[in-house]
């Protein structure tokens, strides 16, 4: 049991050093980055935070668009523009503003928080990549 | 650019900085902190650029997280 869990806090840290690496060799996608998101275990970072993911998270961070009007900006079609964004909801990394029937993507957070050493929560890694 | 990377812990049901690697006002280091909050000591973390400074703080973790929690543990005693 010890081991298992040992696997899974040095496979989560590996996660968290290719994040980092991904940040620093990609500044602009600071911007964009969420302030705090609990991600379970279960949850590949480099899945969640794809380069597709990472750039409606940018585009949230600098426009107000409507569902749509992200799919148009980023080049894809709505249903997988509107699945990645219920992803990243669930996540907590987005929330949805309604206006009448237009329906705008928020970003909620700037900082993530992994759980590190069980699937509860029990110990985290934090990590906060800023631009100084 | 700078980055933090912070050891939480939750130990009976409270949130606890273990270990913090941060990289921001110009001097790379790692605070080993204390239940009450503040750091025991900061040790410099001197490396060339921002990419080896994360796989020291990330390899630092790997080998070592256990210890920090126990030691952590102890010291709430």
């Amino acid at each position: 049991m010890a081991q298992v869990r040992k696997r899974q806090v040095e496979q989560r840290l590996e996660e968290v050093r290719a994040m980092m690496h991904t940040m620093i060799d990609n500044p602009s996608l600071l911007d964009a980055f969420p302030e705090e998101v609990f991600v379970p275990l279960n949850v590949e970072l480099s899945s969640l935070f794809a380069p597709a993911r990472l750039e409606l998270l940018r585009n949230i961070s600098k426009h107000r668009l409507t569902v749509g009007e992200m799919a148009h900006a980023v080049h894809r079609k709505i249903p997988a523009v509107s699945r990645d964004l219920k992803l990243l909801e669930k996540y907590g990394l987005v929330r949805f503003h309604n206006e009448g029937r237009r329906k705008y993507p928020e970003l909620v957070r700037h900082f993530v928080v992994l759980p590190l050493d069980g699937p509860t929560g029990h110990g985290k890694v934090s990590q906060h990549a800023m631009v100084a | 650019m700078s980055f933090v990377v912070n050891y939480v812990a939750n130990i009976s049901g409270h949130e606890y900085s273990v270990v913090r690697y941060d990289t921001a006002h110009g001097f790379p280091h790692k605070d080993i902190c204390l239940p009450k909050g503040r750091a025991l000591r900061k040790e410099p973390m001197m490396r060339a650029d921002m990419s080896d400074l994360v796989d020291v703080a990330i390899d630092d973790l790997k080998e070592h997280w256990e210890m920090y929690r126990r030691r952590f543990e102890r010291w709430l005693k």
